[in-house]
């Protein structure tokens, strides 16, 4: 760690040396800002420089301070941060530098472009102009951002860059520090990237496009747009691309039908051709493509219309689109529970399934940022291939503009529009982002506990009505409503790491808490970071050295505790905490039978379970010769006559049969299935209730 | 006990939310009466199940179009994978000695399409009541399970006229009914021939009018309710099934 005085030092070097610096969005949101331009305006004032911030940068700020979505602190931030940069350029000791366009739509904001312009675009381009006449600094703790900026600074064949490019993010105390810059990112040229490189944490999955207008006002256009001719297989199509290039394309087979069409494959290969039924074809579908292709959206993965096709007569039936694989989640990744070659991908762990929900929230984060709605995210329009490489199908149904998502399941509906009515006309509103973060929400949960929904839950009612009810079941921390699901669903909940995913979860879906409402829900940003919070928790080994079973999709036990010990059950060998075992058996264990016995006197034969030898063991004692009944009936012809008068009361607390006896006074429970302490100095079990009832 | 811990096993491991329904089928005599056109009729008569009818030689029954009809209802259902994990089905008879469970719930790999035989009565109200009772405990299963599940479904077929006991009938109504009301069960009504009691049918059924069943299409009923099954639980505007329009005028008569 340099001293101060060095750091002061270098701050001081750089504003003299470089001929601009430049800020960005997420260092001015940070810690170390407030310091840093404590630190940094003496320096400027003294050489006559002023650090540049962006006009996009304070539009950012301005949006994030006011976005409902962000969370509290994320918009506090921004504010704070927006509060100090606007005071700064008042009094003159910043610049706030935009495009002549930027300029006119902050005085004409009815005028402005519709397209959202993103600061990382203003940086490149600026910087990539500035590269051949200035020494420039920016400053940036966005990874991906310090990736493209630093390729823009280096030579190749093609462009000799004479000036520095350099990259720095702030330290907590507000001084500068080496950027870290996205793993693998380096080196790729400018050209080589997507024109609009929006995605900032995975250049990998970046996707391109122009971005819709954001609206709350439905567009409707009635009427059918029935066409004569259906293409059938073999037939000679035309595919209108937005720049108004027709490409011609023969259809092939069938892939799949629905109730909308089929989807055929075309003789381009990676292409695939929707085809619509003529009487399903409406109007408002159409004009809804014709936006969509208008868009260029493009993005691995996403199998969004491309191109629009008509047929030979020129009558518009159909869409183009890329090729999607693997199977939908239902099939994958919600049969995991499944034996045998139901199941897909029997050797995945939690890494796998962590991975996933990254890989498809990216996709997400692209398509928000396109101001696109999935709308009906489900898990049948989500088809897997690995963890990396996912397909989203059905994107036609998307919400664009003022085009609704037709379409939707209950179960990834949220309570507020439930809420409007028992039967729901997807058709007939818009959703909002908050109303999809929570389907975003349920899909990660099903994810991380395949396929089962977050309301499920002991007592339940329909899923209509445990959304709305919002009685969240899981626990967290020492809230417990104790509803979970029976079976291994509570292992799988209670393996998964506090902080990144219970607290998150729950604080999502049970009502009432912070995060639980439209305006509140965690965004698939908030998400994303959570979800490499844990796979980074998987990979350093933190979890897994604390319970063997971290890495388990169905773990078999609940999550390992510091301080506490833990036995094999003897029969099933799973661990429990060594308190929780009963002479070496698991609770279920104890109960299963360990031989099946023939009663002497009737006859019968009677389950002897290894509970019972357990204790029979112990006693030293032989198999029992008579089944329960039988020992009860001996029992009521006077053997116990001694035992209604009060002798044996200590030795045989049986409350049913004997109700009207004077019971002890219960005990606190401490260990489940164990019934209360008796005043014997060794505390006894079930079992040694039972066999001294009938000794 | 071993088919019981199974039975909860499957309740547990599967975490799709469930579509129970249960077919609640005519076996009576009547059922044995051979589709015309399918059989060659001999002068032979007799009196089965309350009607008047010619022996027949060869030929193809109701009841064989029924069984027909619950295995391609199977077929869908196991077609689908998300209506696979989903449906839940259970088949009550009535026929010869009253009502019976023919296949309890269970998930659909585990349950084998049981092979329905005709003969005796029509005690419908015993038969209903049964059902109402299979479904009562499926729920409360799944309820204990901490499962999701879907109202459930009830197809009731018959082509005569109930002649069980007359209380056991009403009651099985009042239940059926209110149920029906609350929007606790949708219930599919289905008259199999023209002797079929429409009046006693259409009281089970507050909200749909029964169905008569064209030329003894079963398949084409039973593939509609495995369709069904795969819209309610795929992708739905709705919980309530809506009929698919290709097939409507084809079989569909109201």
């Amino acid at each position: 760690m340099p001293t101060l005085e060095k750091q002061e030092e270098f701050l001081e070097a750089c504003v003299r040396d470089y001929d601009h610096i430049l800020i960005d969005t997420c260092s001015l949101m940070s810690t170390g800002a407030h310091a840093f331009w404590q630190h940094v305006l003496p320096i400027t004032r003294r050489y006559g420089k002023k650090i540049i911030v962006p006009l996009t940068v304070w539009k950012e700020l301005e949006n994030n301070s006011k976005d409902l979505r962000k969370d509290a602190t994320t918009r506090k931030e921004a504010y704070n941060a927006l509060m100090e940069i606007t005071h700064l350029q008042n009094v003159g000791d910043i610049q706030i530098v935009g495009t002549d366009q930027e300029k006119n739509a902050l005085a004409h904001p009815e005028l402005a472009d519709k397209k959202k312009a993103f600061a990382d675009n203003v940086f490149l381009m600026v910087l990539t102009v500035w590269r051949m006449k200035y020494d420039t600094l920016t400053i940036t703790q966005d990874r991906g951002l310090t990736a493209d900026i630093l390729a823009l600074g280096q030579s190749s064949n093609a462009v000799r860059v004479p000036k520095k490019v350099h990259v720095r993010a702030l330290t907590a105390d507000g001084y500068l520090r080496q950027a870290n810059r996205m793993p693998g990112a380096s080196g790729v040229s400018s050209a080589q990237r997507p024109r609009f490189p929006q995605q900032r944490s995975e250049p990998a999955n970046a996707g391109t496009g122009e971005p819709f207008a954001k609206t709350t006002r439905l567009q409707v256009y009635p009427g059918m747009m029935a066409f004569q001719h259906r293409p059938e297989t073999g037939a000679m199509l035309s595919a209108l691309y937005s720049d108004g290039r027709r490409e011609t394309l023969r259809l092939g087979a069938e892939i799949a039908h629905g109730g909308e069409g089929g989807v055929y494959s075309t003789n381009q290969s990676g292409l695939v051709a929707k085809i619509y039924r003529p009487e399903k074809l409406t109007r408002m579908k159409f004009e809804k493509l014709k936006r969509m292709v208008a868009h260029n959206i493009e993005c691995r993965g996403v199998c969004f219309p491309k191109a629009l096709i008509y047929n030979m007569e020129n009558e518009f039936c159909g869409y183009l689109m890329a090729e999607a694989k693997g199977k939908p989640l239902q099939a994958s990744v919600f049969s995991l529970w499944k034996k045998g070659a139901a199941n897909p991908f029997p050797t995945w762990t939690k890494l796998d399934t962590v991975q996933l929900c990254i890989t498809i929230l990216e996709k997400i984060i692209f398509l928000h940022r396109m101001n696109i709605i999935l709308g009906d995210i489900n898990p049948g329009n989500i088809l897997v291939v690995s963890p990396t490489e996912v397909y989203f199908v059905d994107t036609d149904s998307y919400q664009v503009e003022g085009f609704p998502c037709p379409v939707g399941m209950i179960n990834f509906t949220p309570r507020e529009i439930l809420m409007q009515g028992e039967k729901l006309h997807y058709d007939t509103f818009l959703r909002t982002e908050g109303n999809e973060n929570f389907a975003i929400a349920t899909l990660l949960f099903m994810i991380m506990l395949p396929g089962k929904p977050p309301y499920s839950m002991v007592g339940g009612e329909s899923q209509r009505e445990n959304i709305i009810s919002g009685d969240f079941s899981y626990p967290c921390g020492d809230k417990s409503t104790g509803k979970v699901p029976q079976g291994r669903w509570r292992y799988c909940w209670s393996q998964l790491p506090y902080k990144a995913m219970k607290e998150t979860f729950y604080q999502t879906f049970r009502l009432g808490e912070p995060h639980s409402t439209e305006a509140t829900r965690y965004s698939a940003e908030g998400w994303l970071s959570n979800f490499q919070a844990y796979r980074k928790l998987l990979k350093n080994g933190n979890l897994l050295e604390n319970d063997d079973q971290a890495l388990m999709i169905f773990p078999t036990h609940f999550k390992k505790q510091a301080g506490v010990t833990y036995a094999k059950c003897q029969l099933c060998g799973r661990e429990f905490e060594e308190r929780r075992l009963s002479r070496g058996y698991c609770h279920e264990c104890s109960e299963k039978t360990y031989r099946t016995l023939i009663c002497a006197d009737c006859g019968r034969t009677f389950a002897f379970t290894y509970g019972e030898k357990a204790f029979y063991d112990e006693r030293g004692m032989t198999l029992p010769k008579r089944c329960e009944a039988c020992r009860k009936a001996r029992d009521a012809g006077g053997h116990h006559s001694s035992l209604r008068a009060g002798s044996l009361h200590r030795s045989a607390p049986r409350p049913v049969q004997r109700s009207h006896q004077p019971q002890p006074r219960p005990q606190p429970r401490q260990q489940p299935r164990v019934d209360s302490p008796q005043e014997t100095a060794k505390p006894q079990g079930f079992w040694d209730h039972l066999f001294n009832f009938f000794r | 006990m071993g088919q019981n811990l199974i039975r909860v096993q499957d309740l547990e491991d599967n975490p799709t939310a469930r579509v129970p329904v249960c077919l609640c089928l005519d076996v009576s005599g009547s059922m044995n009466i051979i589709i015309p056109g399918t059989g060659r009729a001999t002068n032979e008569q007799r009196v089965i199940d309350g009607q008047r009818v010619y022996i027949a030689e060869g030929g193809v029954s109701r009841l064989d179009e029924m069984q027909k009809g619950i295995e391609s209802f199977y077929e869908t259902v196991r077609s689908d994978p998300q209506a696979h994990d989903a449906a839940e089905i259970c088949v009550v008879t009535f026929g010869a000695g009253g009502a019976h469970i023919a296949c309890d719930f269970a998930g659909v790999d585990r349950q084998t399409v049981p092979r329905l035989s005709a003969d005796g009565e029509t005690p419908m109200g015993e038969a209903v009541n049964l059902a109402l009772d299979c479904l009562e405990q499926r729920k409360k299963e799944f309820k204990e399970a901490g499962v999701d599940y879907f109202q459930p479904w009830l197809v009731l077929m018959t082509d005569g006229v109930p002649n069980g006991n007359q209380q056991a009938l009403e009651q099985a109504i009042t239940r059926t009914r209110n149920l029906a009301n609350a929007n606790r069960l949708t219930v599919f009504p289905m008259a199999v021939s023209e002797e079929a009691d429409l009046a006693t049918l259409s009281r089970f059924s507050p909200k749909r009018p029964p169905a008569k069943l064209k030329n003894m299409n079963f398949k084409d009923f039973f593939e509609w309710l495995g369709k069904s099954v795969q819209q309610l639980s795929n992708s739905v505007p709705g919980e309530k099934p809506t009929l698919p329009h290709d097939n409507v005028d084809t079989w569909w008569e109201i």
